[in-house]
Formats: structure tokens, sequence, C-alpha cells
């Protein structure tokens, strides 16, 4: 607390004010006038501004305020305008819950949008909300009298958005140069979510079948020639141990959750547990016919609605994905991102929160062993017993 | 269902249960005259690719809502009815060739008044004759811990938002977010509700690690035996703070520090 104290006497005013700060610089409201100061200047982010610890009832309080809310109101009240060289226009059929696409340029359609076999382009609900939001389309109605306003294109779409909140996790990630799709569980369970290929080949799949049993046979015969593990007494005793990797591996007898097993059948989700957008980092070859294997896969729960998943419904979730990475990963990759991961969006009247959630299996990553091939093996003797 | 003396009440928009201002006026009376902020969640289209500035319309939440209805001084308005109008259609007999006639229309008289490089505005609010909501609408919540604890700050004049960067109900403000930090993290419980003493340990925590305070409070029922044993002697008896205080009793908790 001390060390804050010091820091409002050196540090410029438009640097952050330590943990208060960033504790909060995050998400907070900023001030408005920092976007005012941008200008023309639009490929910077605006700076962060200063605030007070609370109301003293002064003018110059009152001054900041008042400008602080006429460079938002302004900056509010501005137009949703685009020229005709980036013109996109549809009509939005509420039977159908997508926009018929009538002229469609500039670069958002690489990746929004989908053509039929006549070549049409339709728009999802989210799209046209988000395009809308961003003054880069005009929506007509299925009459074609009128121009939808943003608050028309709400009312229109926002219901078949799937939950608002579905809505705002998807205009934040897009705001952020994201690609994003919606995933095959977006609208509830599909038979064949997203998972390691199962083969199609027949002698492959009894393949499989065949080493599979042959594993679990050889678990259970090592079973029963392991050495016993002594009902008291010390768990590693007597005889001669060679390294400490042997005497490691005897201590293992408590039973973990491992991935080494079988490969998992993706098991039915409940809503909300389940992936609702498939992200792809922006790139400019990125097509929406061959858009390749996503770099996240997004949830989104509402915090008012929606409780923490319990175990089965997190297990099913995670059985939907494959796993994150492949046989080249290092262990300290494993246990950050986990065997299998997913982002978790909360939402809570506006306020977005990403959590990442990990499948990771801490028993499979044997730290001993490489430890133990760092140092000298020593022999052990244990103590006699008094 | 447009009724006159209604005209001046502020509108607030629900669309799929969520509840939003899209009317920058609107906003503006909200923030400034009844101390309600609500969260910016639309794109702001002078510069899209960022989530620092957002833009209209203003989310806000249910207690909000409540509050102001309660007060008299803004009415729920159904969207998807206000504009059912606009939106209809038959869609057994759909006519696109006349409409996109129209659409043609509507947009050649706009590049007309632009000159030569014409250029098309999407408004913010629609022209309609708006579909209003009773107050039994949002009249459920007004017996609710978090819509207790929401009305006690807000009649001390506390700006509140939701709580979810720091896990709990709300956050309460001095003044407006825009200029000041928030004080406390807020959770409101039943008078006789039991809440955790790990939820007490790591809400205290967390906040005295980022310089608030956590606040519990809860209502006392209407039916409970003394309640001058529990208020404060300026919460009962004189007209003066009871109006105010509304039988609530709230703690604060902030960590020490020893050590």
């Amino acid at each position: 607390m001390d060390d804050l104290d010091k820091d409002y006497d050196n540090v410029p005013a438009t640097q952050g004010r330590g943990e208060q700060e960033d504790a909060e610089s995050d998400d907070e409201q900023q001030d408005w006038r920092m976007l005012t100061a941008m200008g023309s200047n639009r490929r910077s982010l605006p700076k962060r501004g200063e605030k007070e610890y609370e109301p003293t009832g002064s003018s110059s309080d009152r001054n900041n305020l008042d400008e602080s809310r006429q460079a938002m109101y302004i900056a509010l009240n501005g137009e949703r305008r685009h020229t005709s060289k980036v013109h996109i226009s549809g009509i939005w059929y509420p039977h159908l819950r997508k926009a018929k696409v009538l002229v469609a340029r500039g670069p958002h359609f690489k990746s929004i949008g989908k053509a039929d076999s006549n070549g049409i382009i339709w728009l999802l609900p989210e799209e046209v909300i988000y395009l809308m939001e961003r003054g880069s389309m005009s929506l007509y109605n299925a009459h074609g009298d009128t121009n939808i306003s943003l608050q028309g294109c709400y009312a229109a779409c926002l219901g078949a958005c799937h939950g608002h909140e579905r809505y705002l996790v998807y205009a934040h990630l897009k705001r952020l140069g994201f690609i994003v799709q919606r995933a095959a569980s977006f609208d509830g369970y599909v038979e064949e979510e997203t998972v390691p290929k199962p083969t199609s080949n027949q002698a492959q799949k009894l393949w499989n079948f065949l080493v599979q049993k042959f594993a679990s046979f050889c678990i259970g015969l090592r079973c029963v020639f392991a050495k016993k593990i002594p009902s008291f007494g010390p768990i590693v005793c007597g005889g001669l141990w060679r390294s400490y990797d042997s005497i490691y591996k005897a201590l293992q007898i408590i039973p973990f959750y491992s991935h080494r097993g079988p490969i998992v059948t993706p098991k039915s989700t409940t809503a909300p547990f389940r992936v609702a957008y498939n992200i792809w980092k922006p790139r400019p070859s990125f097509k929406k016919s061959n858009p390749g294997e996503p770099d996240f896969r997004v949830v989104v729960v509402n915090a008012q609605k929606d409780k923490m998943p319990t175990l089965a419904q997190a297990d099913a979730l995670f059985s939907t994905l494959p796993t994150a990475h492949g046989s080249t990963s290092t262990s300290q990759q494993r246990l950050r991102d986990g065997y299998k991961n997913v982002i978790i969006g909360v939402v809570d009247c506006g306020i977005i929160s990403f959590v990442k959630f990990g499948d990771v299996s801490f028993g499979d990553e044997r730290i001993f062993e490489k430890k133990a091939a760092n140092s000298t093996t020593t022999k052990y003797r244990p103590t006699k017993k008094q | 269902m447009v009724e006159d003396d209604a005209a001046d009440l502020i509108c607030i928009s629900v669309i799929d249960g969520e509840y939003f201002v899209f009317d920058i006026d609107a906003v503006k009376r909200v923030r400034n005259d009844h101390h309600v902020a609500g969260i910016l969640v639309g794109t702001l289209p002078q510069v899209p690719q960022q989530s620092v500035f957002l833009g209209l319309p203003v989310q806000l939440m249910p207690e909000e809502v409540a509050l102001l209805v309660q007060q008299g001084v803004a009415r729920i308005i159904d969207e998807a009815l206000s504009h059912r109008t606009i939106l209809a259609v038959d869609e057994n007999n759909i006519d696109e060739a006349v409409a996109k006639l129209k659409i043609n229309e509507l947009e050649s008289t706009e590049s007309e008044s632009q000159g030569a490089l014409a250029s098309y505005i999407t408004p913010t609010v629609s022209i309609t004759d708006k579909y209003a909501l009773p107050e039994s609408s949002v009249s459920a919540i007004y017996d609710t811990p978090r819509f207790h604890v929401y009305k006690y700050l807000h009649q001390k004049g506390y700006f509140i938002s939701p709580g979810l960067r720091f896990g709990s109900q709300f956050l309460a403000y001095p003044g407006d977010p825009l200029r000041y930090h928030s004080h406390y993290l807020v959770r409101g419980v039943g008078y006789e509700e039991e809440f955790s003493l790990l939820e007490l340990v790591g809400s205290g925590r967390l906040g005295t690690g980022v310089k608030k305070a956590w606040m519990v409070g809860g209502r006392l029922p209407d039916d409970w035996q003394d309640k001058s044993a529990v208020l404060r002697p300026s919460q009962t008896n004189d007209g003066e703070g009871s109006e105010t205080d509304d039988d609530f009793v709230s703690f604060c908790i902030e960590w020490a520090g020893f050590g």
C-alpha cells in the first residue's frame, strides 16, 4: 500500500496507478476523452485515463465529470454510415431466421455469411446484428419498404441468436479480429461432434479393438505379478533399490485419472455446456469452405442462470473435444494447457469473463523420471527396523 | 397501447428477456438524472475493431429496470411486438421482386441526396408505436435480496454495476464509473439466509486485494418482532432516516492486514 503512494508522485499521468489500475483496468469504464484525443489516428488503441477516488463535490470534479460524459455522449451519438464502395444490404426473413444478402461488397464476406446452391449469400442473425452495429450494412424488411434500425434489428434477430450472451461473445471476438463460426453443437447435441477422427476402415477398427483388449489384459497381468503392497508398514522396504525411479514407481499406489486409457466415445452434452463457437486466429488464407481445425473453442454461459458444470457435464463436454497437443508436446505444455481444453465465456448483464478449462492428468506427467535421469543414481539401503 | 401521459417516461426496450436502452436521450436521462449507468454492449461504429470503448445500446440489469419502473420514471417496451408490423411476412406470399424494387428506390433517393459518393445510414432507433408492458412484468423481483441491496445502495446515491469482474453480485461506485473506482463488492442476502464462511473470506480478501470492501446486507422481514433491537437509532422511529434506509442491515468487511 505504501508503494502505491509513491507511485502517485513519480509516475506521469498517462501511466497506470499500479495495483488499483491493474485490478480494474481490464474492463472498467475508460475516459472517453481519450477516445476523442485519438482523433483520426485509428491505428493505435485508445489510452486509458485516470480516475479519482471519490467525489469531493469540488467544481473541478464536476467539470471533469461533465466533460467525460459529454465526450461519451457525443461518441455514442455517432452515425452508422458506410459508403457504396463497401455497401452490404440484405432482407431479413423472420421465418428463416436469416438475412438474404442483396449487395455484398467489402472484405467481411471472407469470414461471414454462407452461400447456398444458387450462389445467394445468407447471413446468420448474429452476423446481421454485428454488421448493422458497426454501420457496415443496411437491412430491409421482407416487403422492402422499411430500412430497419439497429433497434429493429435487435428485435428481429436477437431471439434467433440463441441468447444475448452468445451474441455478446460473438461480437466481442469479432471486434478483436478473430474468425468466429457456429460450432456443430450450437443448437444442441450432435452425434458426431469434433473428436479424434474415428477410423472407418473395418480392419483398422478390428486391430484397435484387439490392441485395447491386449493392453487391458497386460495391465491385469501386471497387477497379478507386481510386488504386493503391504497392508501396513512402509511401502518401500527391504531389498536393493538401484534407482530413485524404481522407488517412486513403487510409491504410486493411488489410482488416478489418466488419459492413457482407450479413446473416449463422445457423450451426450447438456446445455449450456457444449461448444457454441469455433474460433480461428485471423489469417488471410482462411477459407469458409475449408477452415481447418479451430484454434479455440468457446462455450457460453449466463452468470445469472447457469451454475458451474457438474463433473458429469464437464466430462461430457470434454468428450466432444479433440486433444490439444500432438505427440510432440512437452510436459509443460500438457500441464499448462491440459490434454484437452475449452474456453468458457461467462456473461453477466453485458460483462464477459473468459475462463479456460483444461483437462490435466497430473499423474501421467512423471516429473520424477526426468529428475532421476539428471541426478546420479545411488544405492539406497533402508535403515533396519528397531 | 400508447398513452399520452406516458410520453415523458423513459423507454426501456425488452428483447429476448434482456433490457436495453437505444435512444441517446434516454441514456442521458437515466445516467444524469437517476444515476443508473448500465453497461454499453454495442460496437462503436467509429472504432469498431476494439472493445475498450463500446457503443449503444446500453444494457440494464433487471434490478435497474425494476427500480426505474417502481419509481414511475420509466416504462418497458416490448420491441418484438412494437416491430411486428414492420417485420411481418406472409411466408407463402413473398414477392421478392417487388421488395427489391422498393429497396432500390429507397437506396437511390439516399444516394441522390448524397451526391457523387453515396453513403448509407442505419438509424439507431425505430419510429414505431410502442407496445408497453405493465409493471407486473418486473414486480416479481421486488422481493429478492438482490433487489433489496440494489435499492438500498441506489437510494444512498451509489452507481451500481454487475459484479462479475470480482465474483460478487454487484459493484458499488461512489460516483459515476466514468470518473471513479468502485468501493464495494456487494452481496445481498436474505436476513436469515446462511452464507458460507469461505465466501466471506474469499470475497473479503479479494476485495481488500483490489482496494475495495466486501459489503453484505439484507432487509429485515416485515414481520420481524423487535426491529429497534437490530436497526440503528437513525433507522427507526423518526420519519427522517426510515424512508431511505428501509429496514436494511449491512456490514462491510476488509482484511486488517496484520502480518
